[in-house]
């Protein structure tokens, strides 16, 4: 393996070289053609970065199963996840992040969908273009500081709420619910950017029809403009929730960091539902690898754990294509450079932290 | 129709012809217009209550940690930790490196898929490499950056835990965002330019290079200036491949094997494994001073490169302004 590696990085010194002289002594027609070499490798670096990730993350993952001598079952059925006992069962980390995904969608979608609409339809001007800097602020605050504002704002109120309904001291706030309202407010501006646009894209001459035939601003907006972006909506909806899935940091503060429980246990008697913390993927993959050593079912199954992840990011990005090619509107190809397609640039699933 | 409306004719609201009646058709409208008027109010208070809740995050975030805030606090290093100088220039130094490596290489991918690429089965997979590169979480990136670029089993480069395998996992990291910003100010250039240039006699490279590049730097600058922005808040994909704590003495160097650890990391560490007495509050002070970077590069930096741009680049601008 080093073998290769040595040659081709001495392939690419030389190709470097020659490259970088043909192009400063060799006239314009050879200046053209390096170049245009040139951009092709940049975006061959962009395909080989990706093709090198799978690579990596695939080759360690399937070690839990070869080396480890783990079954598939095992380590998707089993509900004891303690690798240092030899015990990697994946069950409860995968329902977490199903849980506070599923949470933090379907309180985010409506509240985007409802942003944008007052963005493209509602808002006078001075107002839309003082939402964009409002939305550009949500999608950059660092994951990491949504932890911190969770643990101190939104835990103590889940608590509350919580040991208010039930009349007892049962519950500390980490769970699902808090990890859920905080990834929530995550994603609204990656859901509310791409909605904008997608609204904000559709030909004036609906508005105009609908408006024509009498019906109201929000007549309009209801029957007319929602379930034609609705499929622009839907990608968003997509890319949020891949976002969601790979969000670590804000959702190890809040999520309570245990693999031992599921997030609501069912009681007999009152209360009836109790919250528990637990853990999701990313979060178990972040606190396990620390003390990780190569070789060890450790660090295989956080290989492994990883290559889930992954699996299920390459899903949502293959439906979020799937459905974008299926309507007019395309979210990754913004024809017009509007101030919501930058937003929407910069807050798709590449800025998980 | 008429089948229809006799079964839902309500009396006295549908004449015998089958239509609603003028009462019923202004109750009808009296009814869109309330709902109307109520959607409006609703979605006038969705807008200021995220607003005042954004804002409450940042106040509450700056003055939690403001106490400490002072110029020794942001430039020097103590040996007991307590102080956040390396951690910031870390912060920067990673910043500036993989913007410098990142930026170039996501413009020449850009230029290629914008000017170049056919309809062609490399153009597809490197579409498609992109986009799945930009789902990729940022915590695999980090495994990865540390498999990859720090250690040097199993065919890792071998760079250490240090500064250098975090810029170079970072610039995986926003390579397609960098990608996708660049096509979007490629895609900005009007036709006419192209045309132009090409009726001039220019071959392809001296339209790219010295029209269109030059033509799509105001939006280039935006999209780059909130990239940045996102970096500075990067924990995930940072912590292994950098590591999480800088000596305290050796920091203030161009060293790129040295280990780094940025503002973000910086805080995770503190809020998890926070050694020192007052790590609660070393923490928010330094989350006070992500927050005040992030309000400098979101609205700061960017209202400054809007300035900028309207001077240079003139007519054009005016006329491309984002909405």
């Amino acid at each position: 393996m080093n073998l290769i590696l040595r040659a081709f990085e001495i392939l690419a010194a030389v190709a470097l070289v020659v490259g970088v002289i043909v192009f400063l002594f060799g006239g314009t027609k050879w200046r053209s053609r390096v170049s245009q070499i040139a951009f092709a490798v940049c975006a061959a670096i962009v395909l080989l970065s990706l093709v090198t990730i799978l690579y990596f993350v695939g080759s360690h993952s399937f070690q839990t199963f070869t080396d480890q001598h783990i079954t598939l079952g095992q380590f998707f059925t089993g509900k004891v996840w303690n690798p240092d006992n030899g015990q990697v069962g994946a069950v409860i980390p995968i329902v977490g992040t199903l849980t506070v995904t599923l949470l933090a969608v379907l309180i985010s979608t409506p509240v985007s969908v409802a942003l944008a609409v007052f963005v493209t339809e509602i808002a006078p001007t001075w107002a839309r273009q003082f939402m964009q800097p409002v939305l550009e602020l949500f999608a950059g605050i660092p994951s990491i500081v949504y932890g911190l504002l969770g643990i101190e704002l939104i835990v103590p109120l889940v608590r509350y709420a919580y040991n208010y309904l039930v009349g007892a001291f049962l519950y500390a706030g980490f769970g699902v619910v808090a990890a859920g309202l905080v990834l929530s407010l995550m994603i609204l501006p990656t859901i509310t950017s791409i909605s904008i646009d997608a609204i904000g894209s559709l030909p004036a001459g609906l508005r105009e029809a609908s408006l024509a035939l009498g019906a109201t601003r929000w007549q309009t907006i209801r029957r007319t403009l929602i379930p034609a972006g609705s499929s622009g909506i839907f990608t968003g909806v997509i890319l949020g929730t891949g976002r969601a899935i790979g969000e670590t940091l804000a959702v190890a503060f809040l999520v309570g960091s245990n693999p031992g429980s599921f997030p609501i246990q069912f009681t007999n008697s009152f209360p009836y539902f109790v919250l528990y913390p637990t853990s999701t993927i990313t979060v178990q993959i972040f606190q396990d690898f620390k003390e990780a050593t190569p070789g060890s079912l450790d660090f295989d199954a956080v290989w492994t754990l990883a290559f889930v992840l992954l699996l299920l990011s390459l899903l949502l990005v293959i439906a979020s294509r799937y459905v974008a090619s299926r309507s007019a509107f395309k979210a990754t190809n913004a024809t017009r450079p509007r101030g919501a397609a930058k937003i929407a640039a910069t807050t798709l699933p590449a800025t998980t932290v | 129709m008429g089948t229809l409306a006799k079964d839902v004719a309500v009396a006295g609201s549908e004449s015998r012809a089958g239509q609603p009646t003028p009462d019923a058709r202004a109750a009808r409208r009296a009814r869109a217009r309330l709902a109307d008027r109520i959607v409006t109010y609703t979605l006038w208070g969705i807008a200021i209550a995220l607003t005042g809740l954004l804002a409450y995050f940042i106040f509450y975030t700056i003055q939690q940690g403001a106490s400490l805030i002072n110029w020794r606090f942001i430039t020097q290093s103590d040996v007991a930790g307590d102080l956040d100088g390396p951690e910031l220039f870390n912060t920067f130094y990673i910043l500036i490196f993989s913007l410098l490596i990142c930026v170039p290489l996501g413009l020449g991918c850009a230029i290629y898929l914008v000017e170049y690429a056919r309809q062609g089965i490399f153009t597809t997979i490197v579409r498609f490499a992109t986009e799945t590169l930009a789902g990729v979480p940022s915590i695999i990136l980090g495994l990865f950056g540390f498999i990859f670029f720090a250690s040097s089993v199993n065919g890792g480069l071998g760079f250490g835990v240090s500064r250098l395998a975090g810029t170079f996992t970072l610039v995986i990291l926003n390579l397609p965002l960098l990608v996708r910003v660049s096509e979007d100010a490629l895609r900005s250039v009007p036709g006419e330019l192209r045309e132009a240039s090409a009726a001039l006699g220019a071959n392809k490279f001296q339209t790219v290079a010295r029209v269109l590049v030059p033509a799509a730097i105001p939006a280039l600058t935006t999209g780059v200036i909130l990239t940045a922005g996102k970096m500075i808040g990067e924990t995930a994909a940072l912590l292994y491949p950098a590591g999480g704590n800088s000596s305290p003495t050796g920091w203030f160097s161009l060293n790129p094997f040295l280990p780094g650890d940025t503002l973000a990391v910086h805080l995770y560490e503190l809020r998890a494994e926070g050694i020192v007495p007052n790590a609660q509050q070393i923490a928010n002070s330094t989350a006070t001073l992500l927050i005040i970077l992030l309000l400098v590069f979101n609205l700061g930096l960017r209202y400054l490169a809007g300035l900028l741009n309207r001077r240079l680049a003139g007519a054009s601008a005016r006329k491309t302004r984002n909405k």
